[in-house]
């Protein structure tokens, strides 16, 4: 039984552990009985907790592993959007030297 | 042939095609345009690809973000309601309350912990949606249409038309080489990092499995507490209800509470097929409709995710 299917079992058998007509019977029983219940329900939940949270933790150390590379195309992409940026620049830098050159034909012309 | 180069033998042969449709059709004077005309054609295809696929990985990380604060949220109710259920069987201590707490309290952390790698993502597909986005050789061509128009102008005047390119032809080679140098960019970025997206996308759909699970069993345990505590046993007690239409509401909430649960572990299903239409996009095989079917099922998370948490 693998990870998933451990906690798969675990629970089902806590939402039956929890259903109000196991409670209801629970309640009717001696109180030494009742705190033992109690104590291993809260033992089952706790288990149940523990596992989702290794398993979270898991995906989460994975997902680490993969962050460095995940910031460098971060990095790589703001990059290009500045590259394009002076890419502007430099178009409307020749826009401005042509316009003017226009000009200035223009009066060498007229 | 690899498919990099059949790629680019496949938009050669349109690009061709596209030029020698248009020369038998319409009347232009300058051959270059029409080639130029025909790259802004095929390029722009592309590019839109890139953009509806940002699109959508932006989408991704704001579902995902969603239902991490919904798992914590669930969680924490269903601890408190199991607090309670315990404290309603026997005397419970302070370790008792502190021995769930702390499992809440890392469950939270690790959340946390998720939602930031789910916004490096989201941040990693922002900054590909504005460069595939981007309206750069738009704002270069408005830059430059004035000087345009007033070299053409005095070309004119000069009766040089052949040295003074059209307003045209100035402004379409200009978004050519914009455009140019966004596909550069984002051709270079798929051919670095798609690979690391590619694994990114492919573990955060066993994270959405998995948080599919503590979801639905959190809401299993709540709604069971919840209806014996606020439906079962006011009903059942031999005291008369005291506010008839709070009951209603609450059986009604109790009772919406598992609607959305299969629903919900269909998220993952959601992200593979991000995953696919992105490996989609790598080969060359991006398809509208695969796109439009992952926005829809990003759209329904969200909608879950809102139903839930009333």
């Amino acid at each position: 039984m693998d990870r998933d299917e451990l906690l798969n079992e675990l629970r089902d058998i806590e939402t039956q552990l929890r259903a109000s007509d196991v409670i209801q019977f629970v309640k009717q029983q001696a109180v030494s009985l009742r705190a033992q219940f109690a104590a291993d329900l809260a033992t089952l939940s706790a288990s149940i907790g523990v596992i989702e949270n290794a398993q979270l933790a898991d995906i989460a150390s994975r997902l680490d592993a993969l962050s460095g590379a995940l910031k460098d195309g971060i990095k790589d992409l703001q990059e290009s959007l500045d590259a394009l940026d002076r890419t502007i620049a430099v178009f409307t830098s020749i826009g401005t030297v042509v316009g003017l050159a226009a000009k200035v034909a223009g009066l060498a012309a007229g | 042939m690899s498919w990099r180069r059949a790629y680019f033998r496949f938009g050669e042969l349109t690009a061709r095609s596209h030029a020698e449709t248009l020369c038998r059709h319409v009347r232009v004077s300058h051959p270059f345009a029409i080639v130029a005309l025909c790259l802004i054609a095929t390029g722009c295809e592309s590019q839109k690809g890139y953009a509806d696929l940002a699109e959508l990985g932006s989408a991704y990380a704001g579902a995902v973000d969603r239902l991490l604060v919904l798992a914590g949220t669930v969680s924490v109710d269903a601890t408190s309601e199991r607090l309670l259920q315990d404290r309603e069987i026997a005397p419970q201590t302070k370790e008792d309350c502190q021995k769930l707490s702390d499992i809440d309290v890392k469950r939270l952390a690790l959340i946390d912990d998720l939602r930031q790698h789910v916004q490096l993502l989201a941040n990693y597909f922002g900054l590909l949606q504005r460069l595939a986005g981007s309206d750069a050789s738009d704002q270069a061509t408005k830059t430059l249409e004035g000087t345009a128009s007033s070299v053409s102008a005095l070309g004119q005047r000069l009766r040089k038309n052949d040295l003074a390119p059209g307003a045209d032809l100035f402004t379409t080679l200009t978004k050519i080489a914009v455009a140019g140098a966004v596909r550069g960019a984002l051709k270079t970025e798929m051919t670095r990092h798609g690979d690391t997206i590619r694994m990114e996308l492919n573990t955060e759909e066993v994270l959405l499995r998995a948080l599919s699970g503590d979801i639905k069993h959190d809401l299993d345990i709540a709604r069971e507490i919840r209806e014996a505590r606020l439906v079962i046993v006011p009903f059942v007690a031999s005291d008369p209800i005291k506010n008839y239409d709070e009951w209603m509401a609450s059986r009604k909430a109790v009772l919406s509470m598992n609607a959305p649960v299969a629903e919900l572990a269909a998220a993952s299903t959601a992200l593979g097929k991000l995953r696919e239409a992105f490996e989609g996009l790598m080969g060359g095989k991006l398809d509208d409709d695969r796109i439009r079917a992952v926005e829809g099922d990003f759209k329904t998370i969200i909608a879950l995710t809102d139903t839930v948490k009333k």
